[in-house]
């Protein structure tokens, strides 16, 4: 097997470590091959990966962020490690990325984005990408897409208990606990983890003279969260879940790698309380889904200047969020399904600054109505058309379709050309309506058109099962909304609806799984070609018209290595994350107004032990390997080469 | 196995960092021009610092960050020159950078500030920084650029944290401070025994502030924003009598009008000018506000004004989207349109040279 001797030579070069440790992932699983005459007629038409089994494995002691920036074509804009990170997908804005927990959406609907950072991986059995239009199944606003996290049951798993230790550089802690209860009828799984970190990194800090080795101050934090899951199949037919999550989190603000000034203190608390009530009922002809959840997001900025005793800013938020909403899907037969129902949701946000008692408190109603229709004309070919129809504040979109076909050449086995097309709009957060000063009222909604043509390709041979899918996409966005310094000159900002954005595009993802009698190889990678430009430059001094929007790159990459042997294992990934310009005009000199593409590597080798029921993994990881100087966001220190260690402990009874 | 070093080589040749970019040295001994601070975006770090040669019309752009191969940090707020040295207040990032003002060379850096605004020079061992969120001016000695005392202006109270200090002004032998966020006075300062002496009650958030020929202080008050729970006043513009500590005048802006900002005033001390859409003049004699500006807008939004104190000239900055290089419009006199000429993001403060 020449492959793995090159494969298993590769690594050790690159690397000091010793074989100490192993995967977390104990089962890889090989994936089925698409039979398309028996793919969910749901699924047609719509553009959606997920990362593997594997891929969630391997991130389980890390942040959502972590997974989808190196695990999908989604670009991430990350503050550093436990600070706030946000998605920017197809070009688009962190608002413009929806993102929902078995449904129940999570997006702040005071100021439109999901921090991922707060997610951890851990607390997900499953995360499905929709990609542009797409993302319309789940609702609006995700004009760059939307991502689905899922937790699932498991009736068979009569007793599970699983622990993780993680220590890891500048006195990182992680800990992670799982039990899991399974019966015919009923199932439950508890979820708990706690981590910490002083996050004092040293580095060399150019933004000030003299140039000098640094260390990273007041970026300590710590985060802990748990999740109960109760599920009851009374019936064959029906499942009912009740799932509850709390999250806290406590994080220093660092500031700027310029910033010489005086003694700060700044930090941001985040509690959230989420939960839900899901009942299905699957039958021959007719399926019903009656879902009910909230959303309770409590957030705190503090920042103080200690020494004066000065309240810089004490600004307190309160979001509630109750949503709704029932499905019908009605099955004629093998080919024809349509789906109705309707969505009712209620937000609540309350927001103080204490320090010049300034913020407001507002409230949203918004519904929606949904109809998919999805067809399959023959074996090769599947359709499908939504409409769904949206209040809001009073507002009515009615014009809200998504239209998609697919179909499968029968003369190239394994080839799918698959096409949608959308309009897709997304609501002004109730920041940009009304705070104070600058929140303006007269905001119209977002408003995007978009489409998408892919080719999926798979094969499958007796070693390897191979993937690819090829995605071109172009969008439009019309109304954008800004925080620009006020139209009449005041000295304060405000939204207006001001840019108009074309996105396109391509995006590549490929996996490989080979095997041989003792050891498998996959490997999986993403490429994602963004080129996304203001089109409604001020006037002709307004250098920004056909620039790529600031820091968007127009190439990202990612490749994800894993090999195994026996119970050894090594995997290895790669980043690639381009140009990002910090000027709308895409000025490009040697002061640092662009960030420098770079390369991030990391390596980790695993060993799995089993006792009985009791299966033990070690694993020891680097990350940044080659510990190279980067900023993902301008004079915003990142760390170089760190290590971690983890034990994870795995019992199933 | 040549095969993997390949790889290993590729590999690291991609991990690798740029190049250090290569010093430019300036010699701007004799040049007769303007210096212009570009604050950039808050948070961002990409403060700049331009030079524009009036005689040459020639602008040499990012002239810290070119010569000493550092950034000026986050939000560059104003400049000042005492001696050969340039004094860049450096807002969010807690400190001003001192730089040699004809080669832009880094002389010494003021640490350990807290959000500082502007400086006055009192003298030649003493100069005064205003604070946004110290509750104190800080005193420096620009022999040595060392921090040697702070006066307090605090007013003992929680609420909206007063007082914010802004802008310096000098008249009858006493510093006039303005207090602008959240706020509503203008302190007066014994600048001999460093103490706060007096204050004056003033429409909401005054800003700007300038001395014209009568020796008479001129204030601009952007009256806050509706809906602040401070409340909110139509923006006025005052003239306050040094020594009474009155005010004389007081000239209000209708409310539903563009908003008035960039008061300065020119060489002679006769004319105040400020930003109202377009630029408005009005002699300090008036007894009414101007109708129609000297400068129309004409679509642009001007984010701020700089009045040379050699000729009049007039510089007016277009931020355009406030994520791009500034272009600035040089007027003459009279204005009529010179040249232009771009700089860096968001430019604010202007100190010309002879």
């Amino acid at each position: 097997m020449t492959w793995e001797k090159y494969i298993a030579g590769l690594f050790f070069a690159f690397s000091v470590l010793q074989a100490i440790g192993q995967n977390l992932s104990d089962t890889i699983q090989i994936h089925e091959v698409s039979v398309f005459a028996k793919k969910p007629l749901q699924k047609a038409g719509l553009n959606t990966t997920k990362p593997d089994s594997i891929a969630l494995k391997s991130a389980q002691t890390i942040d959502f962020s972590g997974l989808v920036s190196k695990y999908t074509p989604i670009f991430i804009k990350s503050y550093g490690q436990g600070a706030t990170a946000t998605a920017s997908f197809r070009g688009t804005g962190s608002s413009h990325t929806q993102v929902a927990w078995n449904g129940l959406n999570l997006n702040s609907p005071m100021r439109g984005a999901v921090d991922l950072s707060q997610l951890p991986v851990f607390f997900i059995d499953e995360a499905v990408v929709f990609h542009g239009g797409s993302s319309m199944v789940m609702g609006s606003g995700g004009l760059g897409g939307s991502i689905s996290l899922q937790n699932k049951p498991s009736w068979d798993e009569k007793f599970g208990l699983e622990t993780i230790i993680e220590k890891a550089s500048f006195q990182s802690n992680k800990y992670f606990m799982k039990i899991g209860l399974g019966r015919d009828k009923v199932a439950a799984s508890t979820r708990v983890y706690y981590e910490n970190s002083e996050n004092n990194f040293p580095f060399y800090n150019h933004g000030v003279l003299p140039h000098r080795p640094d260390t990273q101050e007041n970026t300590a934090y710590w985060k802990t969260g748990i999740m109960q899951e109760i599920y009851l199949r009374p019936v064959e037919q029906q499942t009912l879940a009740l799932r509850f999550w709390y999250h806290m989190s406590n994080r220093e603000l660092p500031p700027l790698m310029s910033y010489e000034g005086g003694e700060r203190e700044e930090y941001q608390d985040d509690k959230t309380l989420k939960a839900q009530l899901a009942w299905k009922n699957y039958g021959q002809k007719w399926e019903t889904e009656i879902f009910s959840g909230f959303n309770f997001v409590k957030l705190e900025y503090f920042r103080n200047n200690p020494r004066f005793d000065f309240v810089i800013d004490d600004t307190k938020s309160l979001e509630n969020s109750f949503m709704n909403r029932v499905r019908f899907m009605r099955k004629y037969n093998e080919n024809i399904s349509l789906s109705t129902g309707i969505d009712l949701n209620y937000h609540k946000v309350k927001i103080v600054n204490h320090t010049d008692r300034t913020g407001y408190e507002e409230e949203r109603m918004e519904g929606r109505l949904l109809f998919d229709l999805h067809l399959r004309t023959n074996n090769n070919f599947m359709a499908m058309f939504l409409l769904s129809p949206e209040f809001y504040d009073g507002n009515i979109v009615f014009f809200a379709p998504l239209a998609g076909i697919e179909w499968a050449p029968l003369t190239i086995p394994g080839l799918i050309i698959q096409a949608n097309a959308s309009r897709n709009f997304h609501k002004p957060n109730l920041n940009d309506l009304y705070w104070l000063p600058g929140g303006n009222p007269g905001l119209l909604p977002e408003d995007g058109y978009s489409g998408d043509l892919s080719f999926k390709y798979e094969k499958q041979g007796k070693y390897f099962h191979a993937k690819n899918q090829l995605t071109l996409y172009g969008s439009r966005i019309e109304n954008w909304i800004l925080w620009q310094p006020a139209s009449n000159g005041a000295y304060y900002w405000e939204a207006n609806n001001v840019k108009d954005v074309f996105s396109r595009g391509l995006e590549y993802q490929g996996s490989l799984h080979i095997k041989s009698k003792k050891s498998s190889i996959d490997i999986h990678g993403n490429y994602a070609y963004t080129r996304t430009s203001n089109l409604n430059a001020k006037n002709s001094v307004d250098k920004s018209r056909g620039k790529q929007l600031i820091y968007i790159p127009k190439h990202t990459a990612n490749v994800f290595l894993n090999y195994q042997k026996n119970n050894y294992s090594i995997q290895y990934s790669v980043s690639y994350i381009g140009k990002r310009y910090t000027t709308s005009s895409n000025e490009n000199n040697d002061f640092e107004q662009v960030l420098t593409p770079y390369w991030m590597n990391s390596i980790s080798a695993s060993k799995l032990l089993v006792f009985n029921r009791i299966r033990l993994t070690v694993k020891g990881k680097i990350n940044n390997l080659f510990d190279i100087g980067y900023q993902s966001i301008l004079w915003r220190a990142m760390p170089g080469r760190n290590y971690s260690i983890t034990i994870g402990i795995n019992y199933k009874g | 196995m040549k095969h993997w070093v390949t790889i290993l080589i590729i590999l690291l040749l991609v991990s690798c960092e740029k190049e250090p970019v290569e010093t430019i040295y300036f010699d701007l001994a004799g040049k007769d021009g303007v210096f212009i601070t570009c604050e950039g975006n808050f948070m961002y770090g990409n403060a700049s610092l331009s030079f524009y040669d009036k005689e040459e019309k020639r602008v040499y752009n990012q002239i810290y960050a070119a010569r000493n191969n550092a950034p000026l940090g986050d939000v560059a707020q104003s400049v000042t020159r005492i001696g050969g040295k340039l004094y860049i207040v450096v807002n969010n990032s807690g400190k001003i950078v001192v730089a040699n003002s004809q080669t832009i060379g880094f002389e010494g850096v003021i640490p350990g500030l807290t959000s500082p605004r502007y400086i006055h020079l009192v003298n030649e061992n003493k100069a005064y920084v205003s604070d946004l969120y110290a509750r104190a001016i800080t005193i420096i000695n620009p022999k040595n650029n060392t921090i040697t005392g702070r006066i307090d202006v605090s007013d003992g109270k929680k609420l909206y944290q007063r007082h914010a200090t802004e802008q310096f002004a000098e008249a009858e032998g006493k510093i006039f401070v303005t207090c602008w966020s959240n706020d509503e006075y203008i302190l007066v300062i014994d600048c001999g025994n460093d103490i706060v002496t007096d204050s004056i009650k003033t429409p909401l958030q005054p800003k700007d502030i300038v001395v014209d020929k009568n020796n008479k202080l001129w204030v601009m008050c952007d009256g806050g924003y509706e809906g602040s729970p401070l409340g909110n006043t139509p923006p006025a513009l005052l003239r306050i009598d040094p020594v009474t500590l009155t005010i004389e005048q007081k000239f209000s802006f209708s409310q539903n009008n563009d908003a008035p900002t960039q008061l300065a005033i020119n060489s002679t001390f006769d004319t105040l000018l400020f930003v109202s859409g377009g630029v408005h003049k009005m002699g300090v004699d008036s007894r009414y506000l101007p109708d129609v500006p000297f400068i129309p807008a004409s679509g642009h939004l001007y984010y701020s004004l700089g009045v040379d104190p050699y000729n009049d000239e007039i510089y007016l900055a277009d931020a355009i989207d406030y994520t791009q290089s500034a272009i600035i419009y040089r007027y003459s006199k009279a204005g009529k349109l010179i040249d232009s000429f771009k700089v860096g993001i968001t430019p604010g403060s202007y100190l010309f040279t002879e």
